[in-house]
């Protein structure tokens, strides 16, 4: 799948580049508004990713503009450092498919990633599944061996975030904001996410699934059987 | 007391001290010089008399009593001395006393020397001095008291564009970007004063918006370094060829990076407030918004096992959405935080005046006042929260021009924030 990056920062790209390039991504990297035009009108990609601030003339949102009039196909994330909720609103009036604020975690780019490409292939029918394990995210519903197993809403994100980033080290700092948003400064949100993945786990196991969950000592979880 | 009241009181003493002075002046400077006039008159008709009485012969009776004077002559050694005196003079047609000036001298008739005194009724004189003073005293206080009045009304209109400057200066404030402009006036020194200010405070105001834009700057600029710091770290973390030490250190630098995005975030958002990028385009219903953040919270709230009450009237405020989220957000997390770790309760009550959040929570040790400032660390326990949280809320109120309390009695914690009429 070919992904489009718009970012001016080189480092940033870079690091992007390399973790979505794990995901099996082909990812292409331009700096501006005329080299992303150019590669727009030449290929066809999944998803674009841009920064609304570039350097020189056109911002990201000026090439959400024209892409959504030349390649209406095309899934769309702004990225922009400002975090500010016109600049949000801008974006996703103009037609962007999601928008993250700098700084973010390369796993929640990946899960949006994968979220707006599904929404866009297959149109929200999509089941996820691990193993025995199906998750069906619009339905907010998990099915182990064919047994409906009761999450909580945060249950169910938690399930679904691991899942989306299987075999990836997740910090807790990164599980918590998921869970509590911006208000993550809470000193005791750590216990919050152990809670919850202890009654997520419980009940997975008590349904038949394989615990795939793997503790990575003094930093997070990780999903999947390799470690 | 005023300016104004000063001046005229010292006014008000002065006029009460120079009247009787000026008056009793110009008494004594009067009659001395009525008297002058009345000795000489004196002088010349004892000449005439001499004259008379050398030619004719001294009078049988030597003591003449005629309508306004009295003669007395007494037969005496010659003194050349003369004097004039003030004395009274027994009128017998009006049958009283009247002021009278007496003159005597002595003179040589005949062959014998006399001592003559010549005394004159000076009642007319006297009169004519009085009307005279009385009418000239009301003269000077009629004048005086004009002035007096006349100087507080001057002194009203002068000052008045001194007023309205200090009105202005008193209302002025630098979060409202605009720079201070005070009226022109006619006054010199009013007009000086209005012009050091006018550029004294568009300095200060102009210093203040280049360290408030640096600030927000700076905080947007850190915004993509950290993303890199942050991303790479997050990045070595997945590499299961690092053993446990290396993953830990890396651990640490990637929570600190986190925890600086956090605070940046924080930065951001009270400079976005200051610089008045939160414009209110709706109404919203605070009651609405406190119910949905509990229920958002009602997990959390549930794992600390708290007792949650609320006591929520609908209010409804032009107020940015944004910023009614964050208020309502900090002002809850604030509560939960400082609460007991398990078994606490908070109570929010919402009426059309104010909002209120109790909850219970170890006794405070640190001064109430503190509260609100920025990066205050209170607790060690809290490091990891940037302590921007009620920074935020107070900006918010600020912005609104609500006030807000925080009062702490033993365990119970109470945050109240008063609404204007919005």
């Amino acid at each position: 799948m070919k992904l489009l990056l718009i970012e001016d920062e080189y480092d940033l790209a870079t690091v992007i580049q390399g973790y979505l390039a794990q995901e099996g991504y082909l990812i292409e990297h331009v700096t501006d508004y005329a080299q992303a035009l150019t590669k727009v009108g030449l290929y066809d990609y999944a998803c674009i990713i841009a920064d609304i601030t570039l350097p020189g003339k056109g911002s990201g949102l000026d090439i959400l503009q024209h892409i959504k009039q030349s390649k209406p196909e095309a899934a769309f994330i702004l990225i922009s450092a400002k975090g500010a909720l016109d600049d949000r609103l801008a974006g996703l009036n103009l037609g962007a498919d999601d928008y993250l604020a700098k700084p973010f975690h390369l796993a929640e780019l990946s899960a949006r990633l994968r979220a707006v490409i599904r929404r866009r292939l297959f149109l929200g029918n999509t089941i996820l599944a691990y193993h025995e394990i199906q998750i069906f995210p619009y339905e907010k519903r998990v099915i182990v061996h064919e047994t409906s197993v009761q999450l909580t809403r945060s249950e169910f994100d938690l399930l679904l975030y691991l899942v989306t980033n299987k075999g990836r080290v997740l910090t807790k700092e990164q599980l918590a904001e998921l869970l509590t948003g911006d208000d993550a400064d809470q000193a005791d949100s750590h216990d919050f996410v152990y809670s919850h993945i202890k009654n997520m786990r419980k009940k997975l196991t008590a349904a038949g699934a394989v615990d795939y969950l793997v503790s990575v000592y003094g930093i997070g979880y990780k999903f999947g059987h390799t470690i | 007391m005023k300016l104004l009241q000063y001046t005229a009181r010292y006014l008000g003493w002065f006029i009460l001290l120079a009247l009787p002075l000026t008056i009793g002046i110009l008494f004594l400077t009067t009659r001395f010089i009525l008297n002058q006039e009345q000795d000489e008159l004196l002088e010349d008709n004892a000449i005439a008399l001499t004259r008379q009485w050398a030619a004719n012969g001294l009078p049988a009776d030597h003591v003449l009593l005629l309508a306004n004077d009295m003669i007395e002559v007494t037969e005496s050694p010659l003194v050349s001395e003369k004097i004039f005196l003030d004395t009274t003079f027994w009128n017998v047609d009006e049958n009283e006393h009247e002021p009278a000036r007496k003159y005597v001298f002595s003179t040589h008739i005949g062959q014998k020397d006399y001592r003559v005194s010549i005394t004159h009724s000076v009642l007319d004189q006297e009169e004519l001095l009085f009307t005279v003073l009385v009418s000239v005293a009301l003269l000077i206080a009629v004048l005086l008291i004009g002035v007096w009045w006349f100087s507080r009304f001057a002194a009203q209109r002068l000052w008045r564009p001194f007023y309205t400057s200090l009105f202005e200066i008193a209302h002025f404030k630098f979060s409202d970007k605009s720079s201070l402009t005070l009226p022109e006036t006619t006054v010199e020194e009013f007009s000086a004063l209005n012009y050091a200010v006018n550029t004294m405070t568009k300095r200060i105001v102009d210093d203040y918006m280049a360290l408030r834009d640096f600030t927000g700057n700076a905080a947007h600029e850190l915004q993509t370094p950290l993303s890199i710091i942050q991303n790479k770290a997050e990045l070595l973390l997945q590499n299961d060829q690092l053993d446990q030490k290396v993953l830990d250190e890396i651990a640490d630098i990637y929570r600190s990076a986190i925890r600086l995005a956090k605070l940046n975030k924080a930065l951001l958002f009270l400079h976005r407030i200051e610089n008045g990028q939160f414009p209110v385009a709706e109404t919203i219903d605070l009651k609405n918004i406190i119910t949905e953040k509990i229920a958002q919270w009602q997990e959390r709230i549930v794992a600390k096992n708290i007792s949650m009450t609320t006591d929520l009237q609908s209010v409804v405020i032009p107020m940015n959405p944004e910023l009614a989220d964050a208020l309502i957000s900090n002002l809850l997390a604030n509560a939960m935080k400082y609460n007991y770790p398990q078994n606490g309760w908070i109570h929010v009550g919402l009426s059309q005046s104010r909002l209120i959040f109790r909850n219970s929570g170890a006794p405070l040790i640190f001064p109430a006042e503190t509260m609100f400032q920025r990066f205050k660390k209170d607790d060690p326990a809290q490091s990891n929260s940037p302590g921007l949280g009620l920074a935020i809320v107070k900006e918010i109120c600020q912005l609104y021009g609500c006030s807000i309390n925080y009062t702490a009695e033993g365990e119970v914690h109470e945050m109240v924030i008063q609404f204007v009429l919005l």
